[in-house]
């Protein structure tokens, strides 16, 4: 998986600084998003497909006396995307190739045998104390 | 203002000899009322085929990686409940 941050501060102008934070997450819902530009290899066509998860948050606020007056504002956000199929059209016909990440896999496997571990030994210990 | 949102999206067609093809994805789009910005997960869906000859057809676009994770945490807790049961 790949991520990405962005964030956008501004004293000058809160509302542009939002609108920036704003149009990045706005962008991740787009199916141009997902889709990678279609690579042409001869006779075959190739698309890359992604998942895309962003999360972004952006805040403002202005104050102070009549003489100094001040406005502020920002925002941030984090971009993940993480390779899942690439699309391959060939004369055949079309086909869905998955991308399978293996580090992954081995990651939740792992994840799984420590959590079942963990709680197969903390039953043991309690039933020894019973 | 709809604070959760689930789309399927369409791209533009793109033509490649005498086919058609339109990629799909799954849009879920959170914005909290309480909080400035919001969460977007969009996901690969599917791809619509459409031969020279008129032919049609929709593949979809699966995800392995995810499938076998959910499939491995699943047999996880599975073998912990049933251990959680045996010791009781």
């Amino acid at each position: 998986m790949t991520d990405m941050e962005f964030s956008q501060e501004t004293s000058s102008d809160p509302i542009e600084g939002m609108q920036e934070t704003m149009n990045q997450l706005l962008y991740s819902a787009h199916v141009d998003a997902v889709f990678g530009e279609p690579v042409e290899h001869g006779e075959n066509l190739v698309i890359p497909a992604a998942e895309i998860f962003s999360v972004a948050g952006f805040g403002a606020g202005s104050g102070g006396t009549n003489d100094d007056t001040g406005k502020g504002g920002g925002g941030g956000g984090r971009v993940f995307a993480r390779p899942v199929a690439v699309i391959i059209s060939t004369p055949a016909g079309v086909r869905v190739e998955p991308i399978v990440d293996i580090s992954k896999i081995w990651m939740a496997a792992l994840t799984a045998l420590g959590f079942f571990l963990a709680a197969s030994n903390r039953m043991r210990r309690g039933r020894i104390h019973d | 203002m709809q604070w959760l949102s689930s789309r399927i999206l369409s791209s533009d067609p793109i033509l490649f000899g005498a086919r058609r093809m339109v990629v799909r994805s799954h849009a879920i789009q959170l914005s909290l009322p309480f909080v400035k910005g919001g969460v977007v997960w969009n996901r690969p869906f599917a791809v619509q085929v459409q031969e020279g000859n008129g032919q049609e057809q929709s593949l979809p676009v699966v995800d392995v990686t995810r499938i076998a994770q959910l499939l491995i945490l699943a047999a996880g807790l599975i073998a912990a409940s049933f251990v959680w049961r045996k010791t009781r």
